[in-house]
């Protein structure tokens, strides 16, 4: 079993808690990644690596929605099956993907890189930003557990 | 009949010697970490710590890193995984 406690404020983590349960349910179906070949032809070939990576993603996100719902999540609380922690690993990733692309969008990567500084942003934006932070305060738990 | 084998085996070996080698590519992304790619490189890729930072670095900085080349099936093996852990990958025949 890995646990931890994040090193937030957990009135952040109970704030954006339901917003990051909300974004993940909101993602929906798996989103596949682009085939890697930009110039393949064989529908075929095609078909079975996304259908593969679809299947593998899924389990992926199933993983991620055992740690969002679980009860101590909202106060700061990480605790999952040791088995289980790359494909929650891998979940984060894709939905800091989502939110990035989505609710971020107004953001430049640079911006995103460096840090932002949340007066000047809407509230919205703000709750989004503390969202994508904690997803990967949890993300370098998980590593620091994992190496 | 004697002489039928030994071609075909010389024609197998033109046919290896042929077959050109693929590279796996990883691209730069705003999302993931960086100590992500690391160990990311380090659990597909075999790569020690010092060879995965390397790589991540030129992701970082250069935009794009060639993390692997050599045949084409386990250069779509490594991509497959690359892209399964949301790393942005592509394949491309070595000219």
């Amino acid at each position: 079993m890995i646990e931890f406690r994040l090193k937030i404020d957990s009135r952040i983590t109970r704030m954006v808690s339901p917003l990051i349960r909300n974004s993940f349910s909101t993602t929906g179906k798996v989103t596949c990644p682009e085939f890697p070949y930009p110039e393949e032809s064989d529908v075929e070939l095609v078909d079975s690596w996304q259908s593969g990576l679809r299947e593998e993603i899924a389990q992926d996100r199933l993983a991620l929605a055992r740690l969002l719902n679980d009860a101590r999540f909202p106060h700061g609380y990480v605790v999952i099956e040791e088995d289980q922690a790359e494909c929650v690993l891998r979940g984060l990733s894709e939905l800091r993907f989502f939110i990035r692309e989505h609710r971020l969008d107004s953001i430049s990567d640079d911006e995103l890189e460096n840090g932002l500084s949340l007066s000047g942003l809407s509230k919205d934006i703000q709750s989004f930003y503390l969202a994508y932070l904690v997803l990967a305060e949890i993300q370098e738990g998980l590593i620091r557990s994992l190496t | 009949m004697m002489i039928v084998e030994p071609v075909t085996k010389e024609k197998a070996k033109d046919e290896v010697r042929l077959d050109p080698p693929w590279r796996v590519i990883v691209l730069n992304d705003p999302v993931n970490l960086m100590n992500y790619v690391v160990m990311v490189f380090r659990k597909v890729l075999g790569f020690d710590e010092v060879k995965a930072t390397k790589h991540m670095m030129e992701v970082h900085e250069l935009g794009k890193s060639v993390v692997w080349s050599g045949n084409r099936e386990q250069a779509e093996g490594y991509a497959y995984q690359l892209q399964h852990w949301r790393l942005q990958t592509r394949l491309e025949m070595d000219d």
